[in-house]
């Protein structure tokens, strides 16, 4: 019996955190044939380019359009500065390749619905990355949907990454320069807390707050109409100097009676023995339902062991990368939507930027 | 200072307060001397008393008639200016009015409060609460009247602004909080749960530090047959300490005064609350008041 033949995945831009094409390449249908990104990239850009192709044994392509004519991929992984997740998307889209992002989708609503109009015209497939199939959310989903607490009226998730993100706010002197985004967050690479780098400062909401907001979708199956929130700079210094935000809440008011709430922050090393709570609440009709995020997990403690390594291990996480490419290969080969799809993705967005500007004015805003 | 204890009344149904109960006799420097449903049955006893400990406003409003010092459980009132009657009725009695059953005194809320006042945790960013409960419908205040005076003892201030939203006849209800400062607080509050166990869920973060007091932590397991139980440990309630208190302020030289403004800050916002849930809109405080943007 003959093996199916690889789906070949054009690699574009790998500038953060590579585990999307790590968990893609983790999955044996896929096969990672080149990383391409425009000529006009800075410097860095092209670094860590090609230092991925490297490490991959596969070559580095300054030229976006010619890497997609040349090498035969049917899809695209989108890793680059957040600012420019939507161009490289469209532009694969149009090429008729298959779009894998990695979050958030975009600053800019405008730059989504671009998004959203080339993978429907083109006919491909989206997903955008997420945590919804870690262990704790499938067997919430099991819950759910066995109807075990009834029909939820209400949701709420607490998502807190204890990492520091440079100084605490207020300990720089008064007339320090003010910490310059890009600089930092190329510089915080190394310890993978640069899921914001780019040109444009963006606050914990812009960065993380998709994740959350994939919980509620995939539990509940509904996109919140109206938020209301509050958003300040509380905890780092290169947040207050760009503002942006690094603590949030928001409330969430649905097309129906579910209500829900997000509190979402980067509350810094010391406020979590590990990565941060990360919690799910939900009451039902019928009952309520509370789900850790992080279990499984298994606690490790030793003697000289180093204070900013995680005493909890999360178990089966990287089940979550491997159980997303092989929910992508099957939204292609059965042509059906993915665990999320283009425009789920770009409701996210949007419900993000209300929260922002309800933060900055104070009012109720209905999501657009 | 007088050696005899102080003779207490214990006003309302032991029997659906058993922990009160037992809490006010368990106080050093006092003793129960009667217990009754209602003031006026107490004062059938013909039982001299000098306090009473209360469930209701009505009963709070008659034990100060009467010249009693008066524990009652919050809230002290349904509304705000009930509130503001029962505690000018008591500076003009000279009784002492304490409210009680308050969730700052439970022993996890009064760590956290310790820690954030000696400055570990920081200045507080954000109060997440969730706290549900089945059965019974109560009065807006009831459900909300303890953590809302937790909210504005751990920020050291009124909210700023808020916002409410109410489901099904209030029984459920979500409160969003901003503080000045940029300080912020979710709390939702259901009565939907099945009948059974509740749920109270407490977390804190502070600019460099956190607090997360969640049954989780304090949970149990019991196996006998299919799917293990939880088992929830008792964390203690603070009656105790909260009865104690009530005492050594009445048996103290002077006698203390009612912290009356506290307890009306506490209904200002509740009675804000319930307007922004009946309007759907944000509220603002200006000058004591809040009003829409």
């Amino acid at each position: 019996m003959s093996r199916p033949d690889p789906i070949r995945v054009l690699v574009l831009s790998v500038v953060k955190h590579d585990y999307v094409v790590r968990g893609v390449a983790s999955h044996p249908r896929f096969e990672l044939a080149a990383v391409a990104d425009d000529a006009n990239q800075p410097d860095w850009v092209h670094e860590r380019n090609e230092e991925f192709a490297r490490e991959h044994g596969i070559p580095y392509v300054r030229d976006v359009e010619k890497a997609i004519a040349e090498h035969d991929v049917q899809v695209a992984v989108v890793s680059s500065e957040a600012e420019r997740h939507c161009d490289l998307s469209v532009r694969a889209a149009d090429a008729g390749l298959h779009v894998i992002q990695d979050k958030p989708m975009s600053n800019s609503v405008a730059e989504c619905d671009r998004v959203v109009e080339a993978v429907e015209r083109n006919n491909v497939k989206f997903l955008m990355w997420n945590r919804n199939l870690l262990p704790a959310l499938v067997k919430a989903k099991e819950v759910l949907d066995r109807g075990d607490i009834g029909t939820p009226y209400a949701i709420h998730v607490d998502f807190y990454f204890a990492k520091d993100a440079g100084p605490p706010k207020g300990s720089l002197a008064p007339d320090a320069e003010p910490l310059d985004w890009l600089e930092f967050l190329k510089a915080a690479h190394a310890t993978g807390a640069d899921g914001g780098v780019g040109k444009e400062p963006m606050g914990e909401l812009s960065i993380e707050g998709c994740y959350p907001l994939a919980y509620i979708a995939l539990l509940c199956g509904k996109e919140a109409k109206r938020v209301f929130a509050r958003t300040t700079a509380h905890f780092h210094q290169l947040c207050v100097d760009n503002d942006v935000e690094d603590l949030a809440t928001v409330t969430l008011e649905f097309e129906d009676e579910l209500v829900g709430s997000l509190a979402i922050g980067r509350i810094g090393n010391a406020s979590h023995p590990d990565i941060g709570e990360i919690k799910l609440h939900v009451l039902g009709s019928e009952g309520a339902l509370v789900i850790s995020e992080a279990r499984p997990e298994v606690s490790i403690y030793y003697r000289d062991q180093s204070a900013t390594e995680f005493k909890s291990q999360r178990l089966l996480a990287e089940d979550n990368d491997y159980l997303l490419a092989d929910n992508f290969l099957r939204a292609i080969e059965t042509d059906s939507p993915s665990i999320l799809d283009v425009r789920t993705s770009r409701n996210f967005t949007a419900m993000v930027a209300a929260a922002i500007e309800s933060g900055r004015s104070g009012k109720v805003v209905e999501v657009g | 200072m007088s050696d005899s204890p102080l003779q207490l009344a214990l006003i309302g149904h032991p029997d659906d307060a058993p922990d009160r109960s037992e809490a006010l006799r368990r106080v050093r420097g006092a003793r129960v001397a009667v217990t009754a449903e209602s003031m006026e049955a107490a004062a059938g006893e013909n039982v001299e008393f000098d306090a009473v400990a209360v469930d209701s406003s009505a009963d709070a409003g008659r034990a100060i008639a009467a010249g009693k010092h008066v524990l009652v459980g919050a809230p002290l009132a349904d509304s705000l200016q009930e509130a503001e009657a029962l505690l000018e009725a008591s500076r003009e009695a000279g009784v002492f009015l304490a409210v009680g059953g308050l969730p700052v005194n439970v022993p996890a809320n009064r760590v956290i409060l310790d820690r954030l006042s000696s400055g570990k945790l920081g200045e507080p960013g954000l109060l997440r609460v969730h706290c549900w409960s089945g059965g019974s419908s109560r009065s807006l205040a009831s459900k909300l009247y303890g953590h809302i005076d937790l909210a504005i003892r751990f920020f050291g201030s009124s909210p700023a602004e808020l916002y409410c939203v109410a489901r099904g006849d209030q029984s459920y209800l979500q409160v969003h909080l901003g503080f000045a400062g940029g300080g912020m607080a979710v709390l939702d509050f259901s009565d939907r749960l099945p009948a059974g166990q509740g749920y109270d869920s407490l977390s804190l973060i502070g600019s460099s530090g956190a607090a997360y007091s969640d049954d989780h932590h304090n949970t149990h397991l019991l196996f006998a047959g299919g799917n293990p139980a939880a088992l929830i440990d008792d964390c203690g309630d603070g009656l105790l300490a909260e009865a104690q208190s009530f005492v050594d302020a009445i048996a103290g030289e002077t006698l203390p005064p009612t912290d009356g403004e506290a307890v009306l800050a506490v209904h200002r916002v509740l009675e804000a609350i319930g307007r922004s849930s009946e309007s759907a809109g944000v509220l603002h405080e200006r000058g004591g008041n809040y009003e829409p943007a």
